[in-house]
């Protein structure tokens, strides 16, 4: 499942936005799948995403922070407006076997592992669902969850850690 | 994408932070976190993957620039921002708006006959018929010039106590269409002085109008009319006159003073008549008194009245040549009204545009804060 490493795009310096794009655009489409737990809306969100910081390139002010905490601030309010509209959050959360679940050709042992896994995710709340996904699924570091956020790295680490600490408790109560 | 300011991890938190980037990142790990670090890895596994076919579809598109009308476009036309077309529209009609006003108003309120170019004022004093019955009229070119350079109300030193019968004669140049205008505007100035008009006569003829009026106005005030009406039309001509009138003044009151202190005497004789043939010749004298102090009162009311009101002839004729020959200094004197013009419009626009814009950053502030505490809320449900 895990893909290739993506390359980033040096701070500081103007946007391009071919190379965000090309950069970004998994692990955008990864963040906001694991957010609204739906493919299909993460597909329309992620192109919106693009979209939008396509037509806003210009107005993208390195100072204020990385190309790729700027588009996965887009894809965020994009996703959250999704959420809104559709409200569907409540059902979502008690879906989560939608977005990952395990091919017919893996053991059955890893398939329940990943399914007990994908549950315990489903279980979080939706803030610290969003914290994993932003970690693992889109691989931003602590500053960026903190400026995608608009909180401070710290309480990104801290907040992330309780999700971690919390899944962790869920899997190890479900062994 | 906004930051924070940062404060310290908890040890505990860093430790097991650092591991999870260790294990993400493919490095070692300590055994003892084995489990975190399996735990990281397993959960970057679930990581979801685009299909293949949506991704080629979007690098399509975003390597056409996200032409509009796709499934985006779409949503993008209810997403925020839109509101900003409707209020930038609102904007510029505000805008509009009072542009125009601002035209309107500088169009009629100036006055539809007032000149563009202000010529040179012919500000002679012209000799008086009644210099010759005083016999010290003042000249007063000096100060008539002075007044009409912009030095309004500098008299000869040694003259403030004077009394002066001013009188003048202005003729204007109007367009024929405005004539009639220029006249209502001439005796509105005079109204508003406290002037009257003694008379005014309007005669239109195909080749153009011409009218005559004849005002009186406070002598204090004559000087605020000529301004204000020289303003209304091309000046053709400017005659001020003005007459020291000083000494007939002092005259007629020091001949009122002696008539009534003749009287007196006569009336304090009388109360010491003993005859009442000497009663009668002084009563007689007392009737004299009397007649020749409601003389001297009819000579100095008529005296202080000439210092008192002036007499001011206007007369405004048709020019034919008003849209003919212009001078460079017309020209440019158009220009710098035109600059004039342009330069109010600008502020006053400003003045509207400045404040609406606040308020419009203000709305947009807190419609900003209001979405995404809304947002906010969509991860809580």
């Amino acid at each position: 499942m895990a893909t290739a490493p993506t390359r980033r795009v040096p701070a500081g310096r103007a946007l391009a936005f071919d190379d965000l794009y090309r950069s970004c655009c998994d692990d955008v489409y990864a963040y906001v799948a694991g957010l609204l737990r739906d493919e299909h809306a993460a597909e329309d969100v992620t192109a919106l995403a693009f979209e939008r910081a396509y037509r806003r390139r210009r107005r993208f002010d390195p100072r204020r922070g990385s190309g790729r905490a700027w588009i996965f601030a887009i894809a965020r309010n994009a996703a959250l407006d999704e959420l809104r509209r559709r409200r569907r959050t409540a059902a979502l959360a008690a879906d989560p076997g939608d977005v990952a679940a395990a091919t017919p050709d893996e053991g059955a042992e890893l398939a329940m592992r990943r399914t007990a896994l994908s549950a315990a995710i489903g279980r979080l709340d939706p803030r610290e669902r969003e914290l994993i996904a932003l970690r693992f699924f889109a691989g931003l570091g602590h500053a960026e969850i903190a400026a995608v956020l608009g909180i401070s790295a710290s309480n990104a680490g801290t907040r992330l850690h309780r999700a971690v600490d919390k899944l962790r408790r869920d899997l190890d109560e479900d062994a | 994408m906004r930051t924070r300011s940062d404060e310290p991890l908890d040890p505990r938190v860093e430790h097991e932070l650092t591991t999870i980037g260790r294990a993400l990142a493919g490095r070692a790990t300590d055994p003892r976190d084995a489990g975190l670090a399996e735990l990281a890895l397993r959960l970057r596994d679930e990581r979801p993957d685009p299909d293949p076919g949506w991704a080629s579809r979007l690098d399509e598109r975003a390597a056409a620039g996200f032409p509009r009308g796709g499934r985006a476009g779409r949503r993008r036309a209810g997403g925020t921002g839109g509101w900003m077309v409707p209020a930038g529209a609102l904007a510029t009609l505000l805008l509009v708006v009072v542009v125009v006003a601002v035209n309107r108003g500088d169009g009629t309120g100036g006055g539809g006959a007032t000149s563009l170019s202000e010529p040179a004022l012919t500000a002679t004093t012209a000799p008086d018929a009644r210099e010759g019955q005083a016999g010290n009229a003042l000249k007063l070119d000096e100060q008539a010039t002075l007044e009409r350079a912009g030095v309004p109300g500098e008299i000869a030193p040694g003259t403030e106590n004077r009394k002066l019968d001013r009188d003048a004669q202005l003729s204007l140049a109007a367009r024929p269409e405005d004539v009639r205008d220029v006249t209502d505007e001439v005796i509105s100035i005079t109204r508003s002085l406290g002037g009257i008009v003694a008379s005014s006569q309007v005669s239109e003829t195909p080749e153009g109008a011409t009218a005559t009026l004849e005002l009186t106005i406070p002598s204090r005030n004559l000087d605020t009319a000529l301004d204000r009406m020289t303003d209304l039309a091309d000046v053709d001509s400017l005659n001020e006159t003005a007459t020291d009138i000083t000494k007939p003044v002092v005259s007629a009151k020091d001949e009122l003073r002696d008539a009534e202190a003749r009287r007196r005497a006569l009336l304090q004789a009388l109360g010491n008549a003993t005859t009442e043939v000497e009663a009668d010749a002084l009563e007689a004298k007392i009737a004299d008194a009397r007649r020749e102090i409601a003389r001297a009162e009819a000579a100095y009311e008529r005296l202080t009245a000439r210092a008192r009101l002036s007499e001011l002839s206007v007369t405004v004729a048709s020019d034919m040549a008003a849209s003919g020959h212009r001078d460079l200094g017309d020209w440019l004197d158009d220009a710098i009204d035109v600059l004039r013009t342009v330069a109010g419009v600008l502020l006053v626009a400003l003045a509207v545009v400045v404040p609406i814009g606040l308020i419009v950053a203000l709305v947009a502030w807190i419609a900003a804060g209001i979405r995404r505490r809304r947002r906010e809320r969509a991860l809580d449900g």
